[in-house]
């Protein structure tokens, strides 16, 4: 290259090293999540059901990004309270994977972001009065 | 450091000598996910259509980490079907049957081998969580042919320290072998904390799809806190190969919104 940037991983020259052997290359671009501390682009939503949640669809956050473009964007269940004494699970639980009885979707736009939480099925033991988490992440990368 | 030489940055108030992994913005020993920019698509068509498909070619050599969105659904990884050393096949498999309708995929391909073990050094990975405060100073690498001292979008930036960028801890990959009545492949993390995580599993050791945790059928990944593993489980008949790769973020972050529905 002319111009940039690149740090070898320890074991490797730089000089040499093939992108896969870089911390750092910067003819590629990377995922990067702004830290702002008024509108956190990465965290956790804690939503807690009470006995008896009703089926709908409920606004649980919304991000005022202002990046002046649709950011990619990426949310996920995170943390499960277990009903079965096996303690908290994590996973990439996919945004409309198989929790049968909620399901996250978002409303973006150029300015904010809207997570929205669909309670589709009440009757499950599991969600009334538990507590559930999600991760999220705003990138600063176009997603349009 | 390893031998001494090397970059680390950390986050405002830290000394860089003493702050843990999650207080730096940035340390050589690990990798940042890098997108491939030629391996890139936007808005690629996928037709509408029970199992139609398209497979794009990348001959990286190896099959690589890749993050994929729909315009239907967001992020959306359900769609990959087949990641292996040429090439990527997505599916509309957004309903079981059915006529699914046609989506717009943007996808990231990243320079980083999901069937290669890596492991990166811990420096001091107590669970402090980052974004407390802006950076009043730090350090930014452009992309080519932008100006890193004029422009204030993060799209020009490889690495911009009022942003983190996603850094590699580890690829753990290894055979799915049977345990008890399942097959399983089971990774227990170094850090100290739970880390987020993505796992792929491969059936025939070449073509690897994504897992959810929480899929009602095999297979699938989970985490377990009490014993702090992560367990990849391909079922009752099939071994294959597995691989979690490991990013140095934690989890549970301070960042937190309660909502009471």
């Amino acid at each position: 290259m002319t111009f940039g940037v690149k740090i070898a991983l320890p074991g490797f020259d730089a000089r040499t090293a093939t992108p896969e052997q870089c911390a750092v290359d910067s003819r590629f671009d990377t995922m990067k999540v702004k830290v702002d501390p008024v509108n956190p682009n990465f965290g956790n939503i804690i939503v807690k059901f009470q006995d008896n949640p009703v089926i709908g669809t409920y606004p649980i956050y919304t991000i005022n990004h202002n990046y002046g473009y649709i950011p990619l964007y990426y949310f996920f269940f995170s943390v499960r309270d277990s009903t079965a004494n096996t303690g908290i699970e994590t996973g990439n639980f996919f945004p409309g994977d198989a929790l049968n009885f909620i399901y996250f979707q978002a409303t973006a736009t150029a300015t904010q972001i809207i997570f929205q939480l669909v309670v589709t099925n009440t009757s499950i033991e599991a969600l009334s009065g538990n507590t559930y988490a999600f991760r999220y992440y705003v990138f600063a990368n176009d997603g349009t | 450091m390893n031998e001494g030489f090397g970059i680390k940055v950390a986050q405002p108030g830290f000394d860089v000598n003493s702050a843990g992994d999650p207080n730096l913005y940035f340390s050589s020993n690990w990798p940042i996910l890098k997108i491939d920019p030629k391996l890139t698509g936007t808005n690629v068509p996928l037709p509408s259509g029970h199992n139609s498909s398209i497979t794009i070619t990348h001959n990286l050599g190896y099959p690589p980490f890749i993050m994929l969105w729909s315009a239907n659904n967001g992020f959306w990884p359900t769609y990959i079907t087949s990641i292996n050393s040429q090439t990527i096949t997505f599916t509309n498999n957004s309903q079981n049957s059915g006529s699914n309708p046609s989506d717009l995929l943007t996808y990231y391909i990243f320079r980083l081998p999901i069937n290669q073990n890596f492991h990166a050094q811990n420096i001091q990975a107590n669970p402090v969580i980052p974004g407390s405060a802006p950076p009043a100073a730090g350090f930014k690498v452009a992309k080519p042919g932008k100006d890193a001292s004029k422009s204030k979008d993060l799209r020009d930036f490889t690495i911009n320290s009022t942003a983190k960028s996603l850094m590699v801890h580890q690829v753990f990959v290894g055979p799915v072998t049977p345990s008890g009545n399942i097959n399983t492949l089971v990774y227990t993390p170094d850090l100290p904390y739970n880390p987020v995580y993505f796992a792929y599993y491969a059936v025939d050791n070449i073509n690897y799809i994504p897992l959810a945790a929480a899929s009602q059928v095999t297979p699938k990944v989970s985490y377990g806190s009490i014993a702090n593993t992560i367990i990849i489980n391909s079922g009752a008949v099939t071994t294959g190969t597995g691989s979690i790769i490991i990013l140095l973020d934690p989890y549970q972050a301070t960042n937190q919104a309660v909502v009471t529905l």
